[in-house]
């Protein structure tokens, strides 16, 4: 007995050695950990194709919990400058630089150059789908000029620039004033058929001060155009995005005018195949609620409030109208997903499309929206 | 488990769902044929009745090609576990080292008896299932409506082969076939085996109609293991977890661990009773080098899913056929217990 126990003990003793750790072992610090990646197109006579810039986190500078002692920003992370012929290259190019492994596992977000994303990002995405590091849900941004810029941008407002960034973002998204756009959503809406992406835009409006300013239009990978933030509003409410974000400015009569703040959107997509030409009647439902009332006639009475939601109504249809306007005659790209939707409810007519983008520029749009005010604020008057 | 969907929605488009049901069918069926069969034939396993019913030679033929079917199921889920690992969680380690590692755990756990193999699966189930469950349900949140429809996909044909790539999903219920002799109340059978196939329609309709919901039908197709991204995809509210993939793997280690225990088990089941030995233990430690060969042979990802794709039908035409074919054979032949005899125990 005493030896056959004895000879348990040793081999458990041998499996305490499988697990001092295995060939994947890395410790934090060994880690070249990107925090934002941006993309640029080169500068002339640079001789490349792409550069790729990295913010760098310098391992035990990111300050844990908020506690701000004292670090100055510019030293949490470092940016570097890569030219490259590809982003395989540029990679092996910037692990040249560093002495750890570069790691992508904690990048929280991808600006690419309006360049760039105007030449077409295919073969750059097709590169992102196979790491499989890579998060889907990481954030994704057009930079108005350089994206080097928004990556060298250092906002006081917090210690580490590259989570001002994502969580400016974040909350747009959260306030329903931006779409939910990240590399996941990105790589969805290029692949399927029926759908082409958005992509939120940030511009410098200072040195150290990046803002968001509308929204990117791909068709495929390539960008193609840009909405405004007051077209981006509207195609938050075509989308019928639940959580509102945009205010209405309405006016009543030359001397009387309001503004009410949307806080819930719907949106219903009706679709009809007629005579080889897809029919859309999208129907909006808005609710607000009245935030601004100029003086005038006595306040917010049954009659004004009526006043205020029809022409609330009336602006959400026009400039509905003239956005859909532009997708299809400007842009030619279906951002609203009206073909996915064609191919789920009227399959006949999906098959007999060959075309998409073609049979969305010659579709008939219609809307109908109902613009709801449900409360006045504090005031009753 | 993880490439599924893809495969599925590759046959049957947005009918994937819908086919994944339809695959289900003759799994049903054969079940309920398998239990009648072990019903005339109380005690004995399809590898026993098989050439009583068939004549000698062709049972032994049928045995044996359920034997080979069983192999190379349980090496290939094996190896893509062993490819996944390598690919997404621990990319420097050698494939072999996680294959070697799974395979010998798995020879350690197959040399206990019935009793101790169902209370492991009692364990692990409820821990398999419920987080599962709840990671499709997150994943919700980021789904379309329209990306389900049609329901019925767009070509009847590839409906219909979704549903026998569907099938496939399903062969792993053979392992119930061996471990019908030994059941205490044999008359509970047919009822246990139905919940088990509807539990495992659910979850795999839940995990196909996620996916496409979450997806679409183009970008499923480009993932090679579309449950996978799903996770990458879906956060839990709160922010406590932000990435649920190693809180899923840790899941998923132990749903492959399972599923090849119980091909593993029964492999060896039908060893032991094809050459009338009288312990399946003793073979559980030579078969790993068999099955680490087979696991290995593979060249790539590809090769390894089309070998998956064929030797699951393989595995479909030898399950669910086998058995319904056997009925009908043993009713026209008139083999085995009376029928209106009372269950013998």
């Amino acid at each position: 007995m005493p030896h056959r126990r004895s000879r348990r003990v040793a081999l458990l003793l041998t499996l305490i050695l499988f697990l001092t750790g295995c060939w994947d072992r890395r410790e934090l610090e060994e880690r070249s950990n990107v925090l934002v990646a941006g993309v640029d197109v080169c500068d002339e006579g640079e001789g490349c194709e792409m550069v790729v810039t990295r913010q760098i986190a310098i391992p035990g500078q990111i300050p844990l919990g908020g506690e701000r002692s004292g670090t100055r920003q510019a030293d949490t992370v470092v940016v570097m400058r890569t030219p490259a012929a590809n982003a395989a290259d540029s990679l092996a190019r910037a692990q040249a630089d560093l002495n750890w492994k570069i790691h992508i596992g904690h990048n929280r977000m991808i600006v690419l150059s309006e360049a760039f994303a105007r030449r077409g990002v295919a073969q750059y995405f097709d590169y992102l789908r196979r790491l499989p590091e890579l998060r889907r849900l990481l954030w994704l941004a057009v930079a108005e000029g350089r994206a080097e810029d928004v990556l060298k941008a250092r906002p006081a407002l917090e210690d580490v620039p590259a989570l001002y960034l994502a969580s400016m973002l974040d909350d747009a998204i959260k306030g329903g004033r931006l779409p939910q756009v990240n590399v996941g959503d990105f790589m969805i809406k290029t692949s399927n058929r029926g759908e082409e992406a958005v992509v939120p835009i940030l511009r410098m409006a200072g040195p150290d001060q990046p803002e968001l300013a509308g929204l990117a239009v791909f068709c495929g990978s390539r960008m193609v155009g840009k909405l405004t933030p007051e077209e981006t509003a509207t195609f938050q409410e075509l989308q019928g995005r639940r959580k509102g974000g945009e205010q209405l400015e309405v006016t009543l009569s030359p001397k009387q005018n309001a503004t009410v703040s949307v806080y819930g959107r719907g949106a219903v997509y009706r679709l009809q195949w007629v005579q080889g030409q897809v029919r859309v009647q999208i129907a909006l439902e808005l609710e607000s609620e009245l935030i601004r009332l100029s003086p005038g006639q006595t306040g917010s009475d049954l009659r004004t409030l009526e006043l205020i939601e029809r022409g609330a109504a009336k602006m959400v249809e026009e400039r509905g109208a003239a956005l859909i306007r532009k997708l299809q005659h400007e842009f030619g790209a279906d951002i609203l997903s009206v073909g996915e939707r064609v191919r789920a409810y009227l399959p006949g007519a999906w098959a007999a499309i060959p075309d998409w983008p073609a049979a969305f520029a010659g579709a008939k749009f219609s809307i109908d929206a109902q613009v709801s005010v449900r409360r006045t604020g504090m005031s009753m008057d | 488990m993880l490439a599924l969907p893809r495969l599925i929605v590759e046959q049957a488009g947005t009918g994937g769902p819908l086919a994944t049901l339809l695959g289900a069918i003759p799994v049903t069926l054969a079940w309920l044929a398998a239990t009648k069969l072990s019903r005339w034939f109380p005690g004995r396993s399809p590898v026993e009745y098989a050439p009583k019913v068939l004549t000698r030679p062709v049972g032994w033929l049928y045995s044996g090609a359920l034997l080979v079917m069983k192999i190379l199921i349980t090496a290939l889920a094996v190896r893509e576990f062993g490819a996944v690992v390598r690919t997404a969680v621990l990319p420097s380690t050698p494939v072999e080292v996680t294959i070697i590692l799974l395979l010998l755990t798995t020879a350690y756990f197959v040399r206990y008896d019935q009793q101790v193999f169902a209370r492991v699966f009692e364990i692990f189930f409820p821990i398999m299932l419920a987080p599962l469950t709840t990671i499709c349900l997150l994943a919700l949140k980021n789904a379309h409506a329209y990306y389900l429809f049609p329901l019925l996909g767009t070509s009847g044909l590839g409906l219909l082969r979704g549903a026998v790539l569907a099938t496939t999903g399903y062969v792993a219920y053979m392992v119930a076939l061996f471990l019908l002799p030994s059941l205490n109340r044999p008359e509970k059978a047919v009822k246990a085996g139905l919940v088990g196939i509807g539990l495992s329609t659910f979850v795999y309709m839940l995990a196909v109609s996620a996916t496409l919901a979450v997806f679409g039908l183009e970008e499923t197709k480009l993932l090679v293991w579309p449950t996978f991204e799903l996770i990458k995809n879906t956060t839990v509210p709160g922010f406590i977890l932000e990435r649920l993939e190693p809180a899923f793997l840790g899941i998923w280690v132990a749903a492959v661990f399972t599923t090849v225990a119980a091909t593993y088990y029964a492999t060896l089941l039908n060893i032991a009773q094809m050459f009338k030995l009288r312990d399946h233990k003793v073979m559980a430690i030579p078969l790993v080098p068999i099955l680490y060969i087979i696991a290995m042979a593979p060249p790539d990802v590809h090769t390894l899913y089309q070998a998956g794709i064929t030797w699951g039908l393989f595995g479909v035409t030898m399950n669910v056929g086998g058995p319904v074919f056997m009925t009908g054979i043993a009713r026209l032949r008139r083999k085995g217990a009376t029928r209106s005899a009372a269950p013998t125990q």
